[in-house]
């Protein structure tokens, strides 16, 4: 006998256990793999909330943004009033006062006119007024 | 089967038809019990890797591409291929290699079924013969045997399984056929000439 014929003759019968096979094939065929619709249910569901939640973060992240502006728009404000009164009060024509509540009244001397302007002691400007001499 | 309906049932399953995935392995689950059967000669190992193959062929279906009308036939035995050599390296691990004899007298499935495939590969003689031989050449010349004498591959086949162009497997075929003869016609002298 040849290689071959040993080839030839090694048993090629086929064999099949049933439990074996029967179980193996309701476990592969019940796998997860062939249910995906149900998986992209769910994953549907949970978008909802999840767009949700993103939304919220994006409002109070803008918020927080928008806030720090509106306080530099004050800030900016505020150094604005306080460069009128720092300038005024350098003219030669001007001159201060302060009464016992702390207001500041800055009199600016013109030709035929005294205008008074009055600051708080955040040197914000909170009224004036224009005299004839 | 032929090819055209395996390539059909092929995208239906990857189309999660369970259905189409069910006649696919009524086709292959006796191709690749028998294969591992044979190779390890052991039915609770044979069922195992069985198994192993077909969860492997799941996991796996989404990436498996079409090269040629070779490539599934040549895929699946390329997974069953690796869990076979995968057991033989943990039986080594483990130093319970492989005396054949022993292993065929460790047999714990007391299923009829299960016995009588225990019986008849213990008593198929030829294959005992050829898997002690095999046993004595190197993995790659062993695979090669196995898959073109005794599962009847096509090279083309082959050449996917083993991940090795078509003239290598060839030649490698025809290496590992020599050596073998060697090995046989030495180890076997009053067997051959009965």
């Amino acid at each position: 006998m040849n290689i071959d014929e040993l080839f030839q003759k090694i048993n090629k019968e086929t064999y099949e256990p049933k439990d074996h096979k029967d179980k193996l094939r309701a476990a592969l065929l019940n796998n997860k793999y062939f249910t995906p619709k149900e998986n992209n249910r769910w994953n549907f569901n949970l978008a909802i909330p999840s767009l949700s939640l993103s939304l919220t973060i994006l409002v109070f992240i803008s918020a927080y943004i928008l806030i720090p502006k509106t306080t530099t728009y004050e800030l900016t404000f505020g150094e604005q009033k306080q460069t009128l009164y720092n300038r005024l009060s350098k003219n030669n024509n001007a001159a201060q006062t302060m009464d016992q509540n702390g207001i500041r009244a800055l009199e600016i001397k013109q030709e035929n006119t005294k205008t008074t302007l009055y600051f708080n002691h955040k040197n914000v400007l909170i009224g004036s007024g224009v005299h004839n001499k | 089967m032929n090819i055209e309906h395996v390539k059909e049932l092929v995208e239906k399953s990857k189309n999660k038809d369970n259905q189409a995935f069910g006649e696919l392995f009524d086709f292959y689950y006796p191709k690749i019990l028998n294969y591992a059967l044979r190779s390890t000669t052991n039915s609770d190992h044979a069922k195992d890797i069985t198994s192993n193959t077909f969860l492997k062929v799941l996991e796996g279906l989404d990436r498996f591409e079409w090269r040629n009308d070779a490539s599934f036939n040549g895929w699946i035995y390329k997974i069953a291929t690796n869990e076979i050599s995968q057991f033989f390296r943990k039986q080594k691990k483990y130093k319970t290699i492989l005396n054949i004899e022993d292993s065929q007298i460790n047999l714990s499935d007391n299923n009829e079924s299960s016995k009588a495939i225990k019986i008849a590969i213990e008593n198929n003689e030829y294959l005992n013969v050829l898997n002690i031989a095999l046993s004595k050449i190197s993995p790659i010349y062993q695979n090669i045997i196995r898959l073109k004498y005794i599962e009847d591959l096509s090279y083309e086949e082959i050449s996917e399984a083993l991940n090795k162009n078509e003239s290598t497997i060839r030649v490698y075929c025809k290496r590992a056929k020599e050596k073998l003869k060697e090995i046989i016609e030495s180890d076997n002298k009053e067997f051959l000439e009965n």
